[in-house]
This record gives C-alpha cells, structure tokens and sequence, in this order.
C-alpha cells in the first residue's frame, strides 16, 4: 500500500467541514477556558472527543451515500482505501488538536489568561501539556472503534444492530477503565494491565476493521 | 477461443425475500461487448455491482479477470472500470479532481486523452461537479472509465442524458476500446439502436432472470414474429421455443434452434417477420405484463442462441 494524495485529498474534503469547526472550537476553548486544563476532572472534553469521533465517521462511513458507492468503484484496493480513511481521520484529529497543544505548548494561553488576570496563570501553564496527550490517547481508543462499527454494519452477514453496541460497550468500558484508573494509590501493575488492554483492543480493532473492510458491501 | 474476462456462473442474490438476480449465467471473452437489456428493476445494475465487488452474491460465481468478485481482489481492482448509475462524486470537486482520483487507482490512465475528450465536450477541468448538466457529468465518468487503461469495463447506461453525438462518440469510443484493447465490456442500456451498433451479444433480462442471450446476427437469423388469427391456437414446432404472446393481436415470436427451419411456414399462420432488437425485446418485456392465469411463467429462463 502506497500514499495517494489524490485519495487523501478526496476523504480530508469529505471531513473538512466538521475538522475546521471542530478546530475553531477547540482553539476558542483551550484560549479561553479559565480553569487549568486537565482532562480527569474536564466534563467536555471526553464529550468533544465523542462527538468528534462519530462526526468523522459518519461523514467517512455513509456506505449507502452516493459518493461512497462512486469513491468505491473508481479501482483502489480494499486496503488502500482504509487505509486512506484512517489517514484522514488522523489528520482531522491532528489539524484540530495541533493548534490547541500549540496555544499551550508555546504558553499563548498563559500569557492570555494571565492578561486576563486569572490568577492560576502563568503558573498553571506547564502542566497543561498532558491534557492535549490524554485527548490524543482518547482518539487512539475510540477512532478505531467508531470505524470498526460501521464496517462491520456494512458486512454481507450483517445483524440489525450491525457493530453499534460494540460502540456503546466500548465507550462505556473505557469511560470504567478510566474511572479505575484513576483511583489514587493504584498499583503500576493495575494501570500498566489497563494500559495494555486498550493498546491491544486498539490495535485487534483496527486490524479486525481493516479485515472486514475487505468484504464490505456497498449498497 | 479467448479465455473469458468475466464468468458468472448461477449467480443469485437476494436483497431480503426479494430475488434481484436469479440463477444467471453468462460469460464475457476478453475483446467482447455484451449488452445487457431489461426493464426496469430487471437486475442489470444489481449485476453489476456484484461484479464491479461492491456487493457479495448470495449465491453462486462471479469471476472477473480469472478472480472471485467479491471480496474485490486488490490486484484485478485496477482493472476495472465501472460506471455504476446511481453513484456520483460530491458536488463540490472539481472534474480535474475526478480525473486524478481515477488516475492514481488506474495503471494505464491516460491524463491527455481524459482532457482532450473533456475539453472537445467544453467540460472544463476546473468545473465543479454541480456546474455541469447531466450529459456533462455523464461524460466526464463515461471518458474517465474508458482512458483508464482498464481490461474489463462495466458500464451501467453509460449513454443516459448524452446528445446523439456524444452518444454517437462514446459508442465508438467503447469499440475501440474492445477492438484495440480487448477490453471485455458489459454494457446495460435501454437505447437498443446503440446497443444494435455495437454489441456482440446482448443478453435480455427480466425478474433477474437471463431470458435471452446470443449473438445478434445469430438472433436475427433464429428469430421469427409470426403473426396467427386471433382465434387460432397455434401449436409450438419442434426445434422451436416461444418467446412471448401477445394474445390481442395474435403475434407468437419463436426462437428457433437452427436458422435453416426459422421460415418454414406453420399451419394458420399469416405472416412471418424476422425482428429486430427493439421488436425481440419488447417481445419478451411485453410478455411481462401479460402472465399466465395461473401466474406461471412461460418462458425458458436463460435460453442461449
């Protein structure tokens, strides 16, 4: 599998819209949220993550969309075009967290809420940068999950439900995970166990959803 | 004889109790056009889908380019090209961006040709997709299949919205493409005087159904419309099969196993035509809206010429 641009280009324009208001939002946010950015005790954000998630994949993911059937017959391979897909969706995370780590990163937002005169800065500022790390950790889990539901609802052998409820166990389950690991004096061995559990659903779903995206039926 | 390009062999599929394809076999050799005709909802798109591998038969075989159809195998992928109807890109691209897209999963597109036949048509490159009527978007997809380099194309009413000229250039361009290249083609359309220009062998669909499928010079041959008394109950000669009835103006048509008894003359009949493709196919189509009482179907299914 090589890179085709043309492709990439094709899938990014198909995401644009949702990537650039999910950028803007997330700039306006992280420039102007007053108390410190952490993500284990933030509300929005696993939310902003959710809901861009699904927006991704709804837009990538419309097997019965006239653009799809059309993007699928033009000749790519099965695995190139996931693999395209799951570029795009990649790019839209980076082109929407990018900016943000960089208002962080560089101490823009600092030097912002400081103008400001909020008095947790400019003290605050160094310890942000994990947050944008937990976010990007956060779409490492759920992108793959998101894109295995609809392909696996697009398969010959499909149920009613298709792979919907794995979507909702799997965000329930890492929304538990989570919570557990976040009960203080936990021991290394627990998080490091928790830690490998998602690594390996992460990497078993996107292989499984780059298998099935083989036999992927397009009406 | 050339190894056939597409193999179908009993090939069904079913979308829920509906049977869209039903037991249809038909091959297509490398250099071959084949038509594919049929009213509507006769299965022709439904068929090629399963063989362009966006859908998975229910049953039975399709092989394109000596490979299953479904799932679509990556290195016959390319070789495809295949105007689907009912698909088409999003209203905002531009026909330049069509082109490239089609080109970088094609290995023999050719960018120059792409262009020239788009511009000789005044499509611009820069033009976005809603910009253009609908013989120009139909073009720009027929034209970015046909310079693709494909060995097999599959083309779903490649001509719908076309002006006679274009209609007229595209035909020609799919000739060549199978004389020249030896594209196997598949073509489903229902303009029958294209069809009659450049088709090999059509094959008439109805309820998923192969009823016909030949030569067409052979059809032209070992096709007869007889035409009997309203009263007369004709019988069936031997070597002979019915292809459709049309009680009220008392017109049997009959496909004949050799061409040599196809004008011996029936008992009380008054007159024998051979047919042309528009009269064979509204023979069988016709039949359609006139079933047996009991609901049976008279006709053979997929009767070979």
């Amino acid at each position: 599998m090589k890179l085709r641009w043309s492709l990439l280009c094709w899938q990014l324009r198909q995401v644009s819209v949702v990537t650039i208001a999910a950028m803007l939002l997330s700039v306006w946010f992280v420039l102007t949220y007053h108390d410190p950015l952490k993500f284990d005790i933030m509300t929005w954000a696993p939310f902003f993550i959710l809901a861009h998630c699904s927006l991704l994949t709804w837009r990538l993911g419309r097997v019965r969309s006239r653009s799809f059937g059309f993007l699928y017959g033009q000749g790519f391979s099965r695995d190139t075009l996931w693999l395209h897909t799951m570029l795009a969706s990649g790019v839209s995370v980076l082109a929407v967290w990018l900016p943000a780590a960089l208002l962080v990163w560089s101490g823009l937002r600092s030097d912002y809420q400081e103008m400001m005169q909020n008095y947790w800065f400019p003290l605050m500022a160094e310890t942000e940068g994990a947050f944008i790390l937990w976010s990007l950790l956060a779409y490492a889990v759920l992108l793959p999950v998101f894109h295995y539901c609809w392909i696996r609802a697009a398969q010959p052998t499909r149920g009613t439900t298709g792979g919907f409820a794995i979507a909702i166990g799997a965000v329930f389950g890492a929304f538990s995970i989570w919570n557990s690991v976040r009960v203080p004096d936990m021991p290394t061995w627990t998080v490091l166990l928790f830690a490998g559990g998602f690594v390996l659903a992460t990497i078993s779903l996107s292989l499984g959803g780059m298998r099935l995206h083989r036999r992927l039926e397009v009406i | 004889m050339k190894k056939p390009s597409i193999e179908i062999t009993d090939l069904v599929r079913e979308f829920g109790t509906l049977r869209a394809v039903d037991k249809v076999s038909l091959e297509v050799a490398a250099g071959q056009i084949l038509a594919l005709l049929g009213p509507n909802g006769a299965g022709k798109t439904t068929l090629l889908r399963i063989l362009a591998g966006l859908l998975a038969p229910t049953a039975g075989e399709s092989r394109v380019l000596d490979r299953q159809s479904f799932p679509p195998c990556p290195s016959v992928a390319g070789r495809i090209g295949c105007l689907i109807d009912g698909v088409e890109p999003p209203g905002g691209v531009r026909v330049c961006q069509i082109l490239d897209l089609k080109a970088s999963a094609s290995l023999g597109f050719d960018r120059r040709r792409a262009k020239q036949l788009c511009e000789a048509h005044e499509i611009g490159l820069n033009r976005r997709w809603r910009s253009l009527s609908k013989g120009q978007k139909r073009w720009v997809l027929a034209v970015s299949c046909l310079v693709a380099g494909a060995e097999v194309l599959l083309l779903d009413e490649p001509a719908d919205g076309l002006d006679p000229s274009a209609r007229h250039e595209l035909y020609g361009l799919l000739r060549e493409e199978a004389n020249e290249r030896d594209a196997a083609v598949i073509v489903a359309s229902h303009i029958l005087s294209d069809v009659e220009r450049v088709a090999d062998e059509v094959a008439i669909l109805r309820r998923g159904r192969v009823q016909l499928r030949g030569n067409l010079e052979d059809l032209r041959e070992r096709v007869r419309e007889v035409e009997f008394a309203t009263d007369a109950s004709p019988s069936i000669p031997p070597g002979a099969r019915p292809l459709g009835h049309d009680d009220d103006s008392g017109t049997l048509w009959l496909v004949y196993d050799n061409a040599a008894d196809a004008d011996s003359p029936l008992p009380g009949e008054l007159q024998r035509r051979t047919v042309n493709l528009e009269r064979l196919y509204l023979a069988i189509t016709e039949h359609r809206e006139k079933p047996e009482p009991d609901g049976s179907d008279r006709l053979e299914p997929a009767s070979s010429v």
